[in-house]
């Protein structure tokens, strides 16, 4: 499946044919891989964590009706498949399995990895993605960069080009204005 | 109710289930990233993609038989992982997922009994159709 676009290659693997994963995974596996690194401790997890998605979409053709690029289909799988990798390692070192995790994948995005149905933790992610919604949009990245994506402080001062002391200013001022959105939403409950 | 309570209240909020990320955003983060290589393998790994079609009447042996392969494909020196995925709704079909540190381990597990034994086993009839399969090789 060499000659195929990405958007040939992306319906290949919505329909589970074993050579379009393979083919997904020799042109973008790289990425993939890297991706995942952002989540995980080493490369070796992040293979684990690729090879560990492939092995579900070949149980179960991922969902791709809703999407038409493959980097975002492959952004938010490999995300996910790096956040439930997180949570099945620290499960089996007896760590709680959510007590360490900065990200979580969002339930709204319909996303190839199914998340469990509505339980107090997935209404609590609701009632943050709610408030999430509602604060400014350069917050939301903010905030959406340090603990969705967890990156560093240096990573995210780089990224958005601004000073440390910038920074962290804006991190307090945006981890306030989503608590108080939360409490004010707990409170009208 | 003071600033910090808030704070750490949310701190704890986070922690418990994490901040959902957009797929924007996530796709933003997917267009930055360099590729760690060529492929998603470290240089001289080798990964093989497997899929079995089990004849009519013949998938539970067919199933059995890959189980077994799995098992003894896990023992072998130089074998990082060897999974078997079913798809639900295809009794039929197996998936076999290999993943080796090198070449040479790679062919230390085909040159195994338990592969000419599993070999030799689909040549039975338990197959539709051949075994088909896709080889990766990491490179620098």
């Amino acid at each position: 499946m060499a000659d195929e676009t990405d958007q040939e290659l992306l319906e290949a693997l919505g329909r589970g044919e074993p050579e379009a994963i393979a083919a997904v995974y020799r042109r973008h596996g790289g990425r993939m891989v890297a991706f995942a690194l952002r989540y995980v401790t080493d490369r070796s997890a992040a293979e684990d964590v690729v090879v560990d998605l492939i092995g579900r979409w070949l149980e179960r053709p991922p969902r791709i009706a809703e999407v038409n690029r493959i980097s975002a289909f492959l952004a938010t799988s490999v995300y996910h498949a790096a956040i439930d990798w997180l949570r099945r390692e620290r499960s089996e070192q007896g760590q709680s399995p959510r007590s360490q995790i900065q990200a979580a994948p969002d339930r709204r995005l319909a996303g190839p990895i199914s998340i469990p149905a509505s339980t107090p933790a997935v209404e609590l992610r609701e009632r943050i993605a709610g408030a999430l919604d509602r604060v400014p949009p350069a917050d939301r990245l903010l905030l959406e960069s340090h603990y969705g994506r967890a990156l560093s402080a240096e990573e995210c001062m780089t990224e958005l080009g601004i000073t440390r002391a910038a920074f962290h200013q804006r991190l307090h001022r945006a981890r306030t204005r989503l608590a108080r959105l939360l409490e004010l939403d707990e409170t009208s409950r | 109710m003071s600033e910090d309570l808030t704070l750490s209240r949310l701190d704890q909020r986070i922690a418990t289930t994490g901040l959902p990320v957009r797929a924007e955003t996530l796709e933003q983060l997917w267009n930055v990233t360099e590729p760690i290589g060529p492929t998603g393998l470290s240089e001289g790994e080798v990964l093989i993609l497997v899929t079995l079609r089990a004849r009519p009447g013949q998938e539970s042996r067919l199933h059995a038989a890959a189980v077994a392969f799995v098992e003894s494909s896990r023992q072998q020196p130089g074998s990082l992982a060897s999974t078997l995925h079913t798809p639900p709704h295809d009794g039929a079909t197996l998936h076999l997922l290999e993943r080796f540190a090198s070449r040479r381990a790679f062919e230390a597990h085909m040159a195994a009994d338990y592969f000419a034994v599993f070999q030799r086993e689909q040549q039975e009839g338990m197959l539709a159709a051949p075994a088909e399969a896709v080889f990766l090789q990491g490179r620098r």
